[in-house]
């Protein structure tokens, strides 16, 4: 029993982890309808800002900091080129953030070098934490806080601000949005950036169990798939769920057949594509037509 | 070390250094212009890591084979000059094999060496025995490269991992105790470390708590260490490799594993610590080498190697480092010995050879029958921080055990190498 | 005069240039040495022009064909080493398996479109990477197949071809390369293809004018997977080997920017040259720079942002039409 709550524990921090990766990469997707490649990288940079600055400046200033810098890069990557393939092919935008991630991993390389590097936890939350029924580590349990909190942040600012109402509605309607006098570039580089924000969040607290090399980027990168198809494109709470399934099946089928693992995400959201073809949560959009 | 990497970003390193007068060229320049450099030199092409997971690993193994081809330098071999033709093997098979074939199909070269995952290994040789070349498997240790994936046109330098459990698993019986847990890497090279360990288990009528089959590319241990630690084991046998190994560790300290049981590596190499640093990984680990053995001659190797790369990222050599020496170093002298630039006579000259300056506690004797090179190998313990002399000084030897004592029999591993090539 | 006029049309088609092209390749000075080069650029373009069938013709941007190229790798591999040593056996099962598995997927995705399409074929390709990193007992997990080697080519007692020497495997594959891109085109030149032109245009359309879209996309998709296995197949015994590499997703992105990178939306040859220039100079800037995934990577980002048409929509002036 306390074996399969561990199991169960891992799954829900990693399924927090890959909702917080997964709602950046949907917001994205859903507002300018670009399938973002880039967003691993944005993840992987993320961490390695983390690994960089938190000997200087802590692990909370790190926190703050690292994840506003990937907002910086993602900003400047929309402004600079991947703007110009909004309205255009799907594939263009595929393939143009394709090779940008291509790209900015070889810089990765060259500018951390090809190992990888354990980041440590922060001191106070190294070690583990007896909760009675079980022992756990104490990193574990700041980082599903973290993710909570920024999931619900992002779920307030969607909901309760006229920002949040304008992203909803440009992804259903951007011309509506446009009739409505507002200013639809700038709107969508500021998306791009708050998306990017995500993923480099999603970086820093994942660095100290994940430790960070370069390819952390393009790992992180199909469950995020994954999980956008099977919760829906779009949808926010559908991410969140769909995260959560991903996170606890991978995790607990360790436990019975360790090398499914990987695969049931999969078979998952196969069989919910044959049942609910838009995803469990998904609505019929803008997207399919 | 059997590794295994999903990378898939790549590209070719010249090792630099060229100073010495060993000139690494590219394949990419046009061979007839390089056929007109020197009297005919003798080319090696080495498949090795540059990127990938095992990048660490290939430029150590790289800094030996070059230091090996040095020592060529003044006297050549048959009079020629050596040259050594550097490719990147990304970590991938696929690219490995097409690396591989384009020095042997384009470049015309008799001879590859390199591989630090058997992955790699096993599709270099498949193209070294189609072409009819000849491949020395610097770095891989997985008992199948000399198995049923032997061939006639392939060696293996390093232990194997029947080797690693029949010269460390004693000493935990001994002096750990009787009760195992173990950790899986859910491949071929995790399944052969645990298989052997509990083969010596079972003979010696200890207790097997049970086994965690760890997927690849796993990130998070945490629900294997509690499962190991309700175990309670007197010993936690792990057989992980590469990237997943780091994380372990890492997380093994996290969760306070060591205080309860001992934590004991099938096989770890010195890169691997030196990117965990010290203090983080206490147990006893198998080791190929190490590189403060009283064996002959390692001394004066550890010396070279700090003069010659002063600015090498870990700072004595490896395991890595030795093989890749040893492996070039007998080829060219298996050349020198066979009188001709043939592969057929090379591998011939090999065949049976034994080799007294192995730098370890016994001479390598090379098996004609299994191509491996069989020799020792070395279990150690961890020091504790404050017990290192300097940030390489992990670990003290505390035991050996010659290769000839720890190898699979004939009986045990009947292979058959087939034909010579051109025959 | 109506046939002389189509005979002198059919002798103008820039086919047999190509045909021709990669017939002399192996007499080329200098590139010509490297014949298992020439022969990953004539397989990844008959992988590129299946691809194309699915991209160019129907609209269909399929981000997950590298599934099928892989599965055609393993099924030829695994036919050969357990069931029958031969050398149309493992050919024919890796088109095969291939179709199999294109039809299945096609039921989850034929009523998709753009993005969502592109998406889902992504995801649901990666099953069989797992599939093939995992099933040990099957595909060797991550130490691949081997041994799997070309047999020869003959009809018993009158012919007899050695298939093993780089030279003779090449014009083997330039062949069956031949074959396939006569196939393809009489494919897309038919009232089928008309049908998938029809529906890359306008698909409400076509739906309109009484053809079940979905059972069309579901076919074409069947038949792009069925030419992509056979690239895998012939892919396979190229290397003799078959590894879970094959399988990565980023053989997907790579199939999708020789296509474009060629011109595939406007010319039936756009993937034959997008993948000649994409392998060779995959293999010469990897040979001269270390950080040579960087310009590749600009490389795609340059080719989206100025040339979407591709080579041949550049050189051919015009408009891209598939691509809007």
């Amino acid at each position: 029993m306390t074996e399969f709550l561990s199991f169960l524990m891992n799954g829900v921090v990693l399924g927090l982890i890959f909702a917080v990766v997964a709602l950046g990469f949907t917001l994205i997707l859903g507002v300018m309808q670009v399938i973002n490649f880039t967003h691993g990288i944005l993840f992987a940079l993320g961490a390695y800002f983390a690994f960089s600055m938190q000997k200087h400046v802590g692990f909370w200033l790190a926190l703050i900091l690292a994840p506003l810098l990937v907002g910086v890069v993602g900003w400047l990557l929309e402004r600079l080129v991947i703007h110009r393939t909004y309205g255009g092919n799907p594939l263009f935008g595929l393939l143009l953030t394709f090779g940008l991630a291509m790209a900015l991993e070889e810089v990765i390389r060259m500018v951390w070098g090809k190992a990888g590097y354990s980041v440590a936890a922060p001191r106070f939350a190294a070690g583990s934490l007896d909760l009675g029924f079980m022992i756990y580590s104490k990193y574990r349990l700041l980082l599903a806080a973290l993710a909570i909190l920024i999931i619900l942040l992002v779920w307030l600012f969607l909901e309760k601000t006229p920002y949040g109402a304008i992203i909803k509605a440009g992804a259903s309607d951007a011309e509506m949005v446009m009739a409505l006098g507002k200013n639809l570039p700038r709107m969508r580089t500021f998306v791009f950036a708050i998306g990017s924000v995500l993923a480099g969040v999603a970086g820093v607290i994942a660095a100290p169990i994940w430790s960070v090399r370069p390819t952390i980027g393009t790992a992180i990168l199909m469950p995020a798939f994954v999980i956008v198809v099977l919760g829906g494109i779009g949808s926010f709470w559908g991410s969140v769920l769909a995260g959560l399934i991903v996170g606890v099946s991978t995790s607990v089928s360790v436990m019975f057949w360790a090398q499914i693992s990987d695969i049931i995400p999969y078979v998952i959201m196969t069989a919910v594509l044959l049942f609910r073809p838009r995803g469990l949560m998904g609505e019929k959009s803008v997207l399919e037509v | 070390m059997e590794k295994k990497g999903s990378t898939r970003i790549s590209r070719r390193t010249f090792v630099k250094g060229a100073a010495a007068g060993v000139a690494l060229l590219g394949s990419g320049a046009p061979p007839v212009i390089r056929r007109a450099l020197a009297a005919d030199p003798i080319y090696i092409g080495v498949v090795s890591p540059a990127s990938g997971n095992y990048a660490d690993h290939g430029m150590m193994e790289r800094l030996g084979m070059q230091m090996a081809a040095e020592e060529f330098k003044d006297k050549g071999v048959l009079g020629r000059p050596v040259k050594l033709v550097v490719e990147d093997d990304e970590t991938d098979p696929q690219v490995a094999a097409r690396k591989a074939r384009r020095l042997v199909e384009v470049e015309k070269i008799k001879y590859l060496i390199g591989g630090v995952s058997s992955s790699v290994a096993v599709s270099v040789g498949e193209v070294a025995q189609r072409y009819g070349a000849l491949y020395i498997a610097s770095n891989q240790n997985s008992d199948t490269l000399t198995a049923q994936y032997a061939r006639r046109c392939v060696f293996m330098v390093p232990p194997d991992m029947a080797m690693a459990l029949r010269t460390q698993a004693p000493y935990l019986l001994e002096k750990v105790g009787k009760r195992w847990y173990f950790f899986t890497h859910d491949y071929e090279w995790g399944w052969s470390g645990t298989k052997w360990a509990r083969i010596i288990l079972q003979k010696a009528g200890g207790t097997d708590l049970g086994e965690s089959k760890i997927p690849l590319n796993t990130r998070d241990f945490s629900a294997f260490l509690l499962k190991a630690r309700a175990a309670k084991p007197d010993a936690l046998v792990i057989t992980v490799g590469g990237v997943d190994l780091a994380a372990l560790m890492e997380q093994m300290h996290e969760f306070g594993t060591y205080k309860e049981t001992t934590l004991v590596m099938t096989l770890i190499n010195l890169e691997d610590l030196w990117a965990v640093g010290p203090g983080k990984m206490e147990g006893i680990y198998w080791m190929e080498w190490y590189h403060e053995i009283e064996a002959p001659g390692v001394k004066e190797f550890v010396a070279r190697y700090k003069k010659r790369w002063p600015g090498a990222p870990i700072p004595v050599p490896t395991a890595n480092t030795l093989n890749g020496y040893i492996g070039v170093r007998e080829l060219l002298r298996a050349v020198d010995r066979a009188g001709k630039d043939d592969v057929t006579a090379v591998i011939k000259a090999l065949e049976g050879h034994t080799v007294r300056d192995s730098l370890k506690h016994d001479p390598i004797f090379i098996r004609e029958w299994d191509h491996k090179f069989v020799w020792a190998s070395y279990v150690v313990r961890s020091k504790k921080p404050d017990q290192m002399k300097d940030r390489a000084d992990f670990a003290e030897v505390v035991r050996w055990a010659p290769g000839k004592d720890t190898v699979r029999t004939r009986e045990e591993n009947p292979v058959n190498l087939g034909p010579y090539p051109g025959q | 005069m109506g046939r002389g006029n189509a005979w002198r049309k059919r002798l103008a088609n820039p086919m047999w240039a190509v045909f021709l092209m990669f017939a002399l390749f192996p007499y080329i000075p200098y590139i010509g040495r490297y014949i298992s080069l020439g022969t990953e650029v004539v397989i990844w373009s008959l992988f590129a022009l299946g691809f194309n069938i699915l991209l160019g013709y129907t609209g269909l941007p399929s981000f997950g064909h590298g599934a099928f190229f892989g599965i055609g790798a393993y099924a030829a591999g695994i036919y050969f080493l357990r069931v029958s040593k031969g050398l149309w056996g493992p050919l024919f099962m890796s088109a095969l398996i291939a179709g199999i598995a294109a039809a299945l997927i096609g039921f989850l995705v034929a009523k998709k479109r753009g993005i969502y399409f592109a998406l889902i074929t992504i995801a649901v390709s990666q099953v069989f990477y797992f599939i093939a990193f995992r099933w040990d007992d099957l595909t060797g997990g991550e130490t691949g197949l081997s041994g799997i080697d070309r047999m020869d080519l003959g009809i018993p007692g009158l012919l007899r071809i050695d298939l093993s020497p780089p030279l003779t495997y090449y014009y083997f594959v330039l062949a069956i390369f031949i074959l396939c891109t006569l196939l393809i085109w009489r494919i897309v030149h038919s009232p089928f293809g008309r049908v998938l032109q029809a529906m890359r245009e306008n698909e409400l359309r076509a739906s309109y004018l009484g053809y079940h879209t979905a059972a069309y996309k579901w076919a074409a998709f069947v038949v792009s997977g069925l030419f992509s296995g056979l690239a895998g197949g012939l892919y396979t015994l190229l290397i003799n080997s078959a590894f879970a590499f094959v399988l990565d997703w980023t053989q997907s992105g790579n199939v999708v920017m020789m296509t474009l990178l060629g011109g595939g939306t406007v010319n039936f040859f756009g993937p034959v040259l997008g993948a000649a220039i994409f392998i060779v100079s995959r293999d010469l800037l990897s040979a001269y720079w270390e950080s040579w995934m960087l310009l590749y990577g600009l490389i795609f980002v340059v080719v989206i942002l100025f040339i979407p048409s591709g080579i041949l929509g550049l050189i051919g002036g015009r408009k891209q039409t598939v691509l809007r």
